[in-house]
């Protein structure tokens, strides 16, 4: 596909001895689309958002983010490429250590910027999610809605070209969960890619988007609620 | 608008945390003190051995057991210096004076009273020239044919060995110096090993969000900078410490070296350069060892 930014070719992964999680799975993803990734509990979600993040090297089959291969990227290049992937993990994966700010200022450290220039920055993320005043919280004192957000406004410091989001809502009430996904929809405007884990139908429904099925090994894509099926590798 | 706080965490590694690490300092503080220590005595045998060796005459003494009739022992006396003028490479010959013998030999040890005093014993110095090659055995030999009852001593062959020895042992010290030296680096390697097995969920979390190694190894540089700086200032005081207690206190004419040529600047450099030195190579040793270790994982 021309526009392509995820490439699954023939994709393979399981876990030691157990049953295919993915098999033989090919699919694209264009640039600058917001899809949904549905399925079962413990269907494998996760596991294909960490492929695309480069989490695992032991599976079969070959994987193309911005067209390279991440089988062979080194560490190098795996860090360089994950500084332009935002991930929001299912649990957080704050730094407890570190203050909700300095935490939410982190990709900019990682890139070598400054740190009173990256905490600037990261104060006006801050704001614009909503976690205006909590700059100096420790993560532990965080609500798991504030954690939710201060992982997101983490995600998107280093304004990513792909936004992986693995159960977003999974912590938040219907409200916020809403204004999450307006929140999404902006950034998906600025020409963010979003794939975002789900099983909440109502927001597939309420906020429409394509949907990556996954169900016994294999992915099908969907179009929006309403819409005719535009694809299926099955 | 919010107050930054300088005063907030710099390192994304959670390293104080781990109340242990904070011992390492004390132990890089002894290392650079032991290897200021080495440094500054081969420095000082240096200079010793270089007066010794200025110092060393060339030549051999000759002993011969006293006699009681004191014309008897003049004849004998030059009946051996003319043997000894003999000798092939022999540039001048001395008859050891009896003020000479006392300022050698401490007088508690000989006091003059001691009815066998040494000083009743005929010594003679021989100097010999450095370029001839001299045959102890058979100058031995020869004068045991006259003087059946004489000693002789090769000044030139005890005093070598002498200088090997003290030379074998300056080199033994900087040897110790480096085995300290690769202790400190194993020191590090392995506290930084067990750093990243006790911030392993950190250093996981940061190389997920986009954290390159080389990051990462910087943070472990820095925090082992930090404690070698301290384990420094301790090795410095120690040693600046050691050093003033035994200056003032030193015999400076044991070691055959005067105030003017005792070598303080050498020693102060090594005290002042050597925990530079050590703090240098430790973050090299940290961040070589976590760029290998990290380069080891997927």
């Amino acid at each position: 596909m021309h526009n392509s930014i995820v490439q699954f070719e023939r994709v393979s992964l399981k876990y030691d001895q157990g049953p295919y999680i993915l098999e033989d799975v090919s699919f694209n993803l264009s640039s600058g689309t917001f899809h949904y990734l549905t399925g079962a509990s413990g269907v494998g979600k996760s596991s294909l958002l960490k492929l695309i993040y480069s989490g695992f090297k032991e599976y079969r089959g070959t994987i193309r983010i911005f067209g390279s291969d991440l089988r062979y990227m080194k560490n190098q290049a795996t860090a360089l490429y994950r500084q332009q992937v935002g991930v929001i993990f299912q649990d957080f994966l704050l730094l407890d250590h570190l203050t909700t700010l300095d935490n939410i200022a982190l990709p900019l450290r990682l890139k070598g910027e400054r740190w009173l220039d990256s905490r600037k920055k990261a104060q006006q993320m801050m704001k614009w999610i909503g976690l205006g005043g909590l700059e100096e919280a420790m993560p532990s004192t965080l609500s798991g809605g504030q954690k939710q957000r201060a992982v997101i406004a983490r995600s998107v410091m280093n304004k990513p070209k792909i936004l992986l989001a693995d159960e977003p809502t999974g912590n938040l009430d219907d409200e916020n969960a809403a204004k999450l996904l307006y929140l999404f929809e902006e950034l998906n405007r600025g020409g963010i890619t979003i794939i975002m884990a789900t099983h909440n139908k109502d927001l597939t429904t309420e906020f429409p988007h394509p949907i990556i099925r996954l169900a016994e090994g294999q992915v099908s894509i969907h179009p929006p609620f309403g819409h005719e099926r535009i694809a299926n590798n099955a | 608008m919010l107050k930054m706080k300088t005063s907030a965490v710099r390192s994304e590694i959670p390293f104080n945390q781990v109340k242990g690490s904070k011992m390492v300092f004390g132990t890089l503080g002894l290392m650079v003190f032991l290897i200021t220590l080495c440094l500054s005595s081969s420095i000082l045998l240096e200079r010793t051995l270089q007066t010794w060796r200025h110092e060393a005459t060339q030549g051999f003494t000759v002993t011969l057991p006293p006699v009681t009739d004191p014309q008897q022992q003049f004849l004998q006396q030059i009946e051996l210096l003319k043997l000894l003028k003999k000798i092939p490479g022999v540039l001048n010959i001395e008859i050891v004076t009896q003020e000479k013998r006392t300022s050698i030999f401490d007088h508690w040890a000989y006091p003059a009273s001691t009815p066998h005093s040494p000083l009743s014993f005929q010594t003679i110095e021989a100097t010999l020239d450095s370029r001839v090659k001299i045959d102890f055995p058979q100058i031995s030999s020869t004068l045991e044919i006259f003087f059946p009852t004489i000693h002789l001593e090769a000044g030139r062959k005890s005093k070598e060995t002498f200088l090997e020895i003290v030379q074998t042992a300056q080199i033994s010290i900087m040897i110790l110096a480096g085995l300290i030296g690769i202790a400190a680096i194993f020191t590090i390697a392995f506290t930084t090993h067990a750093g990243l097995i006790i911030h392993e969920r950190v250093i996981e979390i940061l190389r997920l969000i986009g954290a390159e190694d080389r990051f990462i190894a910087k943070q472990f540089q820095s925090y082992a900078l930090k404690l070698s700086v301290k384990g420094g200032i301790l090795g410095f005081g120690l040693s600046a410490l050691f050093y003033s207690l035994l200056t003032s206190t030193i015999d400076l004419s044991l070691l055959s070296v005067t105030s003017k040529t005792f070598p303080y600047a050498e020693i102060w450099s090594i005290i002042v350069f050597s925990p530079i030195l050590v703090a240098v190579v430790i973050m090299i040793s940290a961040h070589t060892t976590v760029m290998f270790a990290l380069s080891q994982e997927t």
